[in-house]
């Protein structure tokens, strides 16, 4: 009987072919918008969290409290006090992969008849790229190669200084006496990470000529630690704070913050990842909803035929089964050709990237000037294989549960009322 | 009885006003202070003192200045800062570090930038002979007493829309007509700077502030005292002083 069930459905999904292929496509479409949707905030969030890392927090970052209190003013003389004794505290953990040594300055840069503020970072640029990979991102030029007076600019920056790689560009800043000291610099490279905080603001120079501008010795602001196992940094955090500890007096004592503490990744993150989590509601219901309609109407417009059936001694359980079967079919179809389309979009888009700047017309990304490199103009987006089959069944599901009331109806239903019945529900 | 009605009478009569000193009006005040504060050429010495997060910072230098258009400055010390140079000419202004051997050109909103690491700006410095009747309206709020001295509050409205200092609100010594005190606010209302006067000289037939307390709001835990140690009015200036010559001169 069951058989028989089936293969009247069967029967059914292709007696009407049209129908049965517009539904699937309105749940194809709505499970490859869920997946991209999806992967593309993920892409999002994933990549604001890992510039932050590669950036500004490293795993771990060690800092005098002060200058981390006023990160925003960047207190020059709030340097790493007892550097050596630090570096040495340092080299007994196996589990830092490699120690940047960073000089943050707030610079007047010149150029001809051009002039403005900027962040500028000194690095050693050899490690410094190892971990930051700043070198991937020039796209004019090439990345630092020494101590020299050279540096890398972003692009926006350079743009609005209107400066191209060889060009000269004099750099002034105040140092940590408060004397005025400029160098000029040769333009090595120009850098574009896609971070609008970071390409219209930032220029890294090599880290000794920082300590010159500075008037610093051998000092530094900021020491970033990477790990061979990020997902250790607290521990890792507590047994420098312990071993420094043992070696400095506790009013000379730094900071030691994983990445997990950071500002950023902590207060910033979560409420990000709620309103993501808010806008994919949003996205989920809408899919959800188109879904529900195109399958509530493709039964309510087979009442009449329902009746029919009954009248020819159709149990209720019988067609309960047969619509099931029926929507079970057609939803996995459209979200198996939805996940098919929405997967292989993402995973493109994935690999190229998204050019936000490109698609908001010129000069819009530009505007997005905020204080931390949330938004890229080159998205990535993420898919997982839980977005994937999670879309994919959300989609099944939902067709499932889009016939339950008009099966329901249809239940209760006499034939000689399902004759009369209209598209009504 | 009746002499006594009739004076009565008669001082009733009199304005209330002719009992004490009569207020001048807003714009007769900013003709005083523009005949203090305005002049033709001046020649200074000076000494900057920036007390930062605890730090004095002291550095010394001389300027030359032709009215509110040209202006020269050059550090002394420390060392770090001696031969830096300023020139600035109508809207723009140059500055020759010895360090780079270059010179930087600024110009609009760059002139608000820290000079020398101070709570001055370039334009705070350079513009010294700026004549308040030109640029601003002024309306006389009251008098209220600043620096122990009995004072007219004047609120001062820029005509100039794109002024970095939209606002001011000045106490003015009534008897020497030079500001005592003054709050400096942005078009939005943000107050960004406040100035208090220390000292004061006569120099000649002009009252003159020698020791002014700058802060700059939007800088945490700093402010810069800038003490005149000499100055000269009206004197002789090579028109040599005011080119880019004058700063490349080593």
């Amino acid at each position: 009987m069951i058989q028989q069930v089936f293969r009247f459905a069967w029967r059914n999904i292709w007696r009407n072919r049209r129908r049965t292929l517009l539904t699937a496509l309105a749940i194809m479409i709505g499970v490859s918008c869920l997946i991209f949707f999806r992967s593309y905030i993920t892409g999002i969030m994933n990549g604001a969290g890992e510039e932050i890392v590669r950036t500004e927090s490293g795993h771990i970052k060690i800092a005098d409290p002060r200058f981390l209190k006023m990160d925003r003013m960047m207190p020059k003389e709030d340097l790493l006090k007892d550097l050596p004794a630090i570096r040495a505290g340092l080299a007994l953990s196996p589990e830092v992969r490699t120690t940047v040594e960073r000089i943050k300055l707030r610079l007047l840069l010149s150029h001809g008849d051009r002039s403005e503020p900027a962040l500028g970072i000194g690095i050693d640029p050899v490690p410094a790229d190892r971990e930051m990979k700043l070198s991937r991102t020039v796209k004019e030029g090439r990345f630092l190669s020494g101590s020299g007076r050279e540096l890398i600019i972003g692009s926006l920056l350079a743009q609005k200084l209107n400066i191209a790689v060889g060009g000269e560009l004099l750099l002034v800043t105040s140092d940590i006496n408060y004397s005025t000291y400029a160098l000029p610099f040769r333009v090595a490279g120009i850098f574009e990470t896609g971070f609008t905080t970071i390409d219209k603001h930032m220029l890294f120079i090599p880290l000794e000529r920082a300590r010159e501008m500075l008037d610093c010795g051998d000092e530094a602001h900021e020491l970033l630690l990477f790990l061979r196992d990020p997902a250790v940094a607290g521990k890792v955090a507590d047994s420098i704070r312990d071993r420094l500890r043992r070696r400095l007096p506790a009013d000379r004592l730094p900071e030691v913050v994983p990445w997990q503490e950071n500002d950023f990744v902590k207060n910033m993150v979560p409420f990000y990842e709620t309103m993501a989590a808010k806008l994919l509601q949003i996205i989920m219901l809408t899919v959800g909803l188109v879904i529900l309609n195109t399958m509530l109407m493709t039964v309510i417009e087979r009442f009449k035929e329902i009746g029919v059936l009954k009248a020819l001694g159709f149990r209720n359980l019988e067609i309960l089964g047969m619509i099931l079967f029926e929507a079970a079919f057609i939803g996995l179809l459209g979200s198996v050709l939805g996940g098919l389309c929405g997967g292989a979009v993402s995973a493109y888009s994935q690999k190229t990237g998204i050019n936000m700047a490109a698609m908001l017309g010129k000069g819009t990304f530009e505007k997005i000037d905020m204080p931390l490199p949330l938004f890229s103009r080159f998205v990535h987006p993420d898919l997982t294989p839980g977005i994937l089959f999670g879309s994919v069944l959300f989609g099944i599901l939902t067709a499932l549960l889009a016939v339950l009331y008009p099966a329901y109806k249809s239940w209760r239903m006499k034939p000689v009322e399902a004759f009369r019945s209209e598209l009504k529900v | 009885m009746k002499q006594i009605l009739i004076l009565i009478f008669l001082l009733a009569a009199l304005p209330a006003g002719s009992f004490g000193q009569q207020r001048p009006a807003a714009s007769e005040i900013l003709d005083r202070i523009d005949r203090n504060m305005v002049y033709d050429t001046a020649r200074a010495e000076m000494e900057m003192i920036i007390t930062v997060g605890g730090r004095e910072i002291r550095k010394s230098f001389i300027s030359f200045s032709r009215g509110n258009e040209k202006s020269y400055i050059e550090f002394l010390s420390p060392p770090r800062d001696m031969s830096t140079k300023i020139l600035k000419i109508e809207d723009v202004v140059r500055v020759y570090y010895p360090s780079a051997e270059r010179v930087m050109r600024l110009s609009g909103h760059m002139l608000n930038q820290s000079m020398m690491g101070s709570d001055f700006s370039f334009e705070d410095m350079t513009e010294r002979s700026r004549k308040l009747r030109e640029e601003y309206t002024a309306e006389v709020k009251g008098e209220e007493t600043a620096a122990g001295r009995p004072c007219y509050v004047l609120v001062m409205t820029s005509k100039i829309e794109k002024q970095t200092y939209f606002t001011r609100k000045s106490w003015i010594d009534r008897e020497r007509f030079i500001g005592l005190k003054e709050e400096l606010y942005a078009r939005s209302g943000k107050l960004l700077k406040t100035m208090e006067v220390e000292g004061v000289e006569t120099i000649g037939r002009r009252s003159y502030p020698t020791k002014i307390l700058l802060q700059d709001k939007l800088r945490e835990n700093s402010k810069t005292e800038l003490v005149i140690t000499k100055i000269q009015f009206d004197v002789a200036i090579n028109d040599e002083m005011f080119t880019e010559r004058q700063l490349m001169k080593k």
